[in-house]
């Protein structure tokens, strides 16, 4: 393959990135209704299927399975950002392993976990409205405390990009709010006891910050500078040539 | 008493100590930190009675005893940092040391202060209020505790390192993080422990 075929295929791959985010906006966050999510604890069984379920049914089944299918192309995007992150030698090392093994588990989760969700949408007038809170509840335990999945990437990332000071493509300070977005999961583990207040499931820290910053603080930074550096004919086409 | 003649070290070109990758983390963290104050400032404003109620749970002594400690350890940390720069190994090593066991003596007040606190049966998932006491606190003691690690290892290579303009250039660094984590005690203990009491 030549350099320049190269970059043109890991520019396509870098706008995976925000078609991913673009996409999940649109089939979790609207079809889902999930700006923010229901408030689960703080909900009876019934009230869960009547008042979100029932209520939006075949837009959360439309919204969810579309998840599974846009979820997954977190998956490239991560694949990319690994490959970018090599050592003088070109090799890559352990923090680029991180972020690889922990953009692959995320990818994973936001496609694994819209299956389940839309499963209970389908059913959730034809069984037990406790199996589908059981079941609602069991799939945000997996989505959102296992926040150390997506830790290990943008600490991994974080810390190449803060320590590896030859690299010219990602900023420190970039490297910084990585790994600050990845500390500011930490209050999820929270979501499963509480019932009101910032650090419910639908609360304005554990909802609205913890997303907002994954993409106002992780994700758009760095998609921003690997496109930048992969539309450079001349800059991406050494950084193809060292790959 | 002769008058020290020696050329102090780490005679910057620079204007201001430490390096700029510490300033951006410094920066970083304090817009961290301040998301974290305005969305605790948010929920109390919503949740007026509840926030009220739960602060009169905090003992406002703890939090002053604390605010004199970190005070009193950043002072220990400028003249180590006066001293490094003077090749003074002894000095550096005997202020580091005594802001070393300041920090140690903040630690202990925070975990006497947190086991006050689940003997009472109050524990991160009482109410909002303390989900924000345990999770701002925890946070900043985490920053303490680093920044105990830091003085600690400066202090151990004082002797070996202390004519190095590495040394000196990381001292300072040192001296910047442990201030900021003195200036962070200072918004959250009239945060959590004063605003608003009666």
């Amino acid at each position: 393959m030549d350099n320049e075929t190269k970059r043109l295929a890991q520019l396509a791959v870098a706008w995976c990135g925000p078609v991913f985010v673009i996409g999940y906006l649109i089939f979790w966050a609207i079809l889902g209704h999930n700006i923010p999510p229901p408030n689960f604890v703080g909900m009876t069984a019934e009230q869960l299927v009547s008042e979100y379920y029932g209520k939006y049914q075949s837009q959360i089944s439309i919204g969810m399975i579309g998840c599974c299918v846009i979820g997954l192309l977190y998956l490239p995007w991560s694949c990319l950002l690994a490959s970018m992150l090599r050592d003088k030698d070109g090799s890559l090392g352990v923090f680029s392993f991180m972020e690889l093994t922990g953009g692959t588990l995320t990818a994973w989760l936001l496609a694994f976990c819209p299956a389940m969700w839309a499963a209970c949408a389908i059913y959730a007038t034809s069984v037990d409205p406790n199996l589908i809170k059981f079941m609602h509840s069991l799939v945000w335990y997996i989505y959102d405390c296992t926040f150390m999945i997506t830790t290990i990437q943008c600490v991994g990332l974080g810390v190449y990009t803060v320590l590896n000071k030859e690299q010219k493509l990602f900023p420190a300070w970039a490297g910084w709010c990585s790994i600050a977005v990845g500390i500011i999961f930490v209050p999820l583990v929270l979501i499963p006891f509480v019932s009101e207040g910032p650090f419910t499931v639908a609360g304005s820290w554990n909802f609205f910050i913890v997303f907002g910053t994954w993409l106002f603080m992780f994700f758009s930074p760095y998609s921003y500078f690997m496109l930048k550096a992969l539309m450079k004919p001349t800059q991406s086409g050494q950084l193809a040539a060292a790959h | 008493m002769q008058k020290d003649t020696r050329p102090a070290l780490a005679e910057k070109s620079s204007p201001h100590p430490g390096t700029e990758g510490l300033w951006t983390f410094v920066f970083i963290d304090m817009a961290i930190f301040l998301l974290i104050f305005f969305t605790f400032m948010s929920e109390r404003l919503r949740h007026f009675e509840v926030y009220s109620a739960s602060q009169l749970h905090l003992n406002e002594l703890f939090g002053l005893a604390n605010t004199v400690i970190l005070l009193t350890s950043s002072w220990m940390v400028v003249e180590a940092v006066q001293a490094a720069r003077k090749q003074l190994a002894k000095k550096v090593s005997a202020y580091l040391m005594g802001a070393f066991l300041l920090g140690a003596l903040f630690s202990i007040n925070k975990l006497i202060e947190y086991t006050l606190k689940f003997d009472a049966g109050i524990t991160p998932i009482t109410n909002p209020f303390f989900s924000f006491y345990f999770f701002i606190t925890i946070v900043h003691f985490m920053h303490v505790i680093a920044g105990m690690i830091f003085i600690f290892y400066f202090k151990n290579n004082s002797a070996a390192c202390v004519t190095s303009d590495k040394y000196v250039t990381g001292l300072e660094n040192v001296g910047l993080f442990w201030h900021y984590v003195d200036v962070l005690w200072i918004f959250i203990f009239p945060l959590l422990y004063l605003v608003g009491r009666k």
